[in-house]
């Protein structure tokens, strides 16, 4: 007769619970989408995070990577770098990654490189965040050329010495919140821009080079209706 | 609370409880305690010589028992329940084979000797003469010479319903286990699947067993849904065994329980937790609790996650504390 072939985990034995108590509680904390699943879930929902907890995940992050003996060097956008800016007063659902930086210049962050990720994933799993709470979804933005000037405007703040974050400046996010407020609608795009406080000149200048991202005339006509909801009606957008 | 400081409760805590199961078990230590449980020898075994290296003593009057209780032992079992790649495997070899060449007869199922370098067995004793059979294993332990202190298990207290039952059906199937399960588990039947796990084997040895177990008509077997449920007669096997029927022994999932704190006590090992920030303690912890989460969730142990970065370390003591109480003679009888 042999023996089994290793100690596995198995919902069966669960009968074997002696403290009622404990029992109830288990059940309590069962999976109550996939009940037959006999997975537990958490109960922690803190998809959503302000300023402050925004640095206290990237210390977070840092201290992962130095753990795992890796260095990055990102370059961020968003929600999440408007609050380290203090521009804005919100919360948000994730850290934008634009670009990681090196030696030979920003390269596209999509996809995270797997230390990144797994990083990453330790802290979304001890802060109870989406996974996706870093992700490199504006990355596209390097394809057609970032606004003149972009890296001589970053803020930038180390989180640790194995991860330094470079903030998009003020200029640089009038530019890309434009940019969404045409392609994505208004929203909290038109608020966060509203918050940036533009001048006529600047929002100019930022027309000007979504025109380089997408130059087909339906992009203009909307850029020109949201320029002119914003205050600015005589702009030369082919300058 | 410190690390520190919870290491040593944690620590404290797994050798006294390995003190007191042996000492209701025969090893000579004396012990207030009568547990209304029934033990898990291999487990226990194996658990012991793992956290028995902070505790020399320990370690030598266990391997005295297994020199002279060794036959009570499923080798299989034991090779089952730390199979090859478990860190403590050579461990349990080393003791296998010390208590072999002092004329035990006790073995371990598929053994593979995997010596790759020497270290200490005991970190706070030094090796002068070292014993030849651990070193054989990779281990520098002080020669050992048996203490003729251990008596056979006192078959009759419910710590060594296992010895009891062995002694009935013999240690070359699984039926000792099989019937020792449905009488302690207080569930009123189980599945094959539920029998196999706890007895640690297979689920088709384990069929096999059930199948003459029911033919002799020492178990019971319906059918609910399409699958086979099997239960015992509690109060007819409470008559067999002299006992009354409310004062049969009670259950742990001790396979689970043990393996779960070996893994634990492993980890509080590691020195570098010390000087780990807050957040990355806390981090660490919640690694090593999300990785034992569906083993001690199946051995009944409540796991809560509750708390965001650093602050999960009172969850986590929370998670412990629930564990060793697992440990407590809470249905202790006099």
């Amino acid at each position: 007769m042999s023996p089994r072939p290793a100690l596995s985990a198995s919902s069966a034995s669960t009968e074997r619970l002696e403290d009622g108590a404990e029992r109830a509680a288990l059940d309590a904390l069962r999976d109550v989408r996939h009940p037959d699943s006999g997975c537990y879930t958490s109960h922690m929902t803190n998809s959503a995070f302000g300023a402050s907890r925004a640095d206290e995940l990237l210390g977070a992050l840092g201290e992962q990577l130095a753990a795992a003996g890796q260095q990055f060097d990102l370059v961020v956008i968003g929600g999440s770098a408007l609050l380290a800016l203090g521009l804005v007063k919100r919360t948000t659902r994730d850290v934008d990654v634009l670009a990681i930086a090196g030696p030979e210049g920003l390269i596209p962050a999509d996809p995270l490189p797997s230390p990144l990720v797994d990083a990453r994933d330790r802290v979304a799993r001890d802060f109870g965040l989406l996974a996706d709470w870093l992700n490199p979804g504006p990355t596209e933005l390097l394809r057609f050329g970032l606004p003149d000037g972009f890296l001589s405007r970053v803020e930038t703040r180390t989180y640790g010495p194995a991860l330094t974050v470079r903030y998009a400046g003020r200029l640089d996010q009038i530019h890309f919140k434009l940019y969404a407020m045409v392609d994505q609608g208004a929203g909290r795009h038109e608020a966060d821009l509203r918050a940036l406080d533009p001048t006529a000149d600047e929002l100019v200048a930022a027309a000007r080079w979504t025109r380089t991202h997408d130059p087909s005339d339906c992009f203009r006509q909307e850029l020109v209706a949201v320029l002119a909801h914003l205050g600015v009606t005589d702009a030369d957008l082919d300058a | 609370m410190p690390i520190s400081t919870l290491k040593d409760e944690v620590q404290t805590t797994l050798v006294e409880f390995a003190w007191s199961e042996w000492a209701q078990m025969g090893v000579f230590a004396s012990t207030d305690r009568r547990d209304a449980w029934a033990q898990d020898p291999e487990a226990l075994l194996v658990f012991t010589l793992h956290v028995a290296r902070r505790e020399p003593r320990l370690f030598d009057e266990v391997l005295d028992w297994l020199r002279l209780n060794g036959r009570l032992l499923s080798g299989r079992r034991l090779a089952s329940l730390c199979p090859h790649g478990d860190a403590d495997r050579q461990l349990v070899e080393a003791a296998v084979d010390w208590a072999r060449a002092n004329g035990s007869s006790v073995q371990i199922a598929d053994r593979h000797l995997t010596k790759t370098s020497e270290e200490q067995l005991f970190a706070s004793v030094r090796v002068a003469t070292p014993d030849q059979v651990f070193r054989s294993h990779g281990y520098l332990k002080p020669a050992t010479e048996p203490s003729f202190n251990s008596r056979e298990p006192d078959l009759r207290t419910p710590i060594n319903l296992a010895f009891r039952l062995r002694q009935h059906f013999g240690l070359a199937s699984s039926r000792a286990e099989i019937v020792r399960f449905l009488l302690t588990s207080g569930v009123p039947d189980a599945n094959a699947l539920a029998i196999a796990d706890a007895a640690g084997y297979a689920k088709r040895n384990v069929n096999e067993t059930l199948a003459a177990l029911v033919a002799a008509g020492d178990v019971d077997r319906y059918i609910r849904g399409n699958q086979g449920r099997y239960s015992v007669d509690r109060a007819r096997w409470a008559d067999f065994l002299s006992v009354a029927a409310d004062e049969l022994p009670t259950y742990r999932d001790w396979p689970r329980l043990l393996l779960a704190l070996r893994e634990l006590d492993r980890w509080f090992d590691d020195r570098r937790l010390a000087e780990l920030s807050d957040y990355m303690r806390g981090s660490e912890a919640r690694a090593i609790m999300e990785r034992l989460e569906p083993t001690l969730t199946a051995a009944g142990v409540l796991v809560t996650r509750n708390g965001a970065g650093a602050d999960y370390w009172p969850t986590f003591e929370q998670n412990l504390e629930r564990l060793l109480r697992k440990l407590s003679p809470t249905h202790a009888i006099s």
